[in-house]
């Protein structure tokens, strides 16, 4: 499952390098293994005075980690690519409104996919009541 | 030629190679001066155009793919510059030469690809 994302980047010509100007940005559906490494890439071990070790969870880096292994590739206007997902240096060329935009594209892929999963087990559901044993 | 270090990722066919963090060395290649000469005299400045350089070591453990590494000839690589500066990409790199294993707790063999021009991220 993939959406694309129209992006400006800061200056308003795209996202730049070199020659190219990607204004595209191709989002894909996480697998499990993703959600996890995103998860523990927002995770740091905090050494606290009279608390010891204490596991703290940052829910921006883990959001950011998890856009950047959306990204299936970049694509410019006449169709030359750069391959995901995308490095976490590269956003300091995206505007704001592109990063919310990269937010709602994923957040749409995860709803469509929960919604297909839940019809699916609905339609198996009606099939399996139909059935004889 | 700019010679950087940082981190570099190297994308091949789809997949990430497993390089170790902070080995990376990027020589960016493009417009190199030279000075032309002949007859005992000197001519003046020449540009020519260099190839990027891009060195790194990877983990030597067992997905390691010796044979993979060698057939590398349109790998995408993306350099951060590990002092926060900008990022740059080489759109095409081949591979060029293996290193030699390092053995211990952190076994690591150095690649050698060199390719286009690295691009800068941000700059046109």
């Amino acid at each position: 499952m993939e959406t694309r994302v129209t992006v400006t980047g800061v200056e308003g010509n795209g996202i730049v390098i070199g020659e190219r100007h990607y204004t595209t940005v191709v989002i894909r559906q996480l697998n499990a293994a993703e959600l996890i490494a995103a998860a523990e890439a927002g995770e740091v071990l905090k050494i606290m005075p009279g608390a010891g070790a204490i596991l703290v969870h940052s829910a921006v880096v883990t959001l950011r980690e998890r856009i950047c292994r959306s990204v299936a590739r970049l694509e410019t206007a006449d169709g030359q690519e750069h391959p995901g997902p995308l490095n976490k240096s590269f956003l300091a060329n995206f505007s704001s409104t592109d990063y919310d935009r990269l937010i709602d594209a994923m957040d749409e892929i995860d709803a469509a996919a929960a919604g297909a999963a839940k019809r699916g087990a609905e339609l198996g559901r009606n099939e399996g009541a139909g059935g004889e044993t | 030629m700019a010679k950087i270090l940082g981190d570099a990722v190297i994308k091949v066919n789809g997949g990430v190679l497993k390089t170790i963090e902070g080995s990376g060395r990027l020589q960016t290649g493009g417009l190199n001066g030279k000075t032309r000469k002949g007859g005992g005299k000197i001519h003046g400045p020449a540009k020519v155009m260099m190839e990027s350089r891009i060195s790194f070591d990877v983990l030597v453990d067992g997905d390691l793919d010796t044979a993979a590494l060698r057939e590398i000839d349109d790998a995408t690589v993306e350099f951060a510059d590990a002092n926060g500066g900008p990022a740059w990409v080489v759109n095409r790199a081949w591979f060029v030469e293996l290193g030699e294993i390092e053995e211990g707790e952190d076994s690591k063999m150095s690649v050698t690809l060199e390719g286009e021009p690295a691009q800068k991220v941000g700059a046109s």
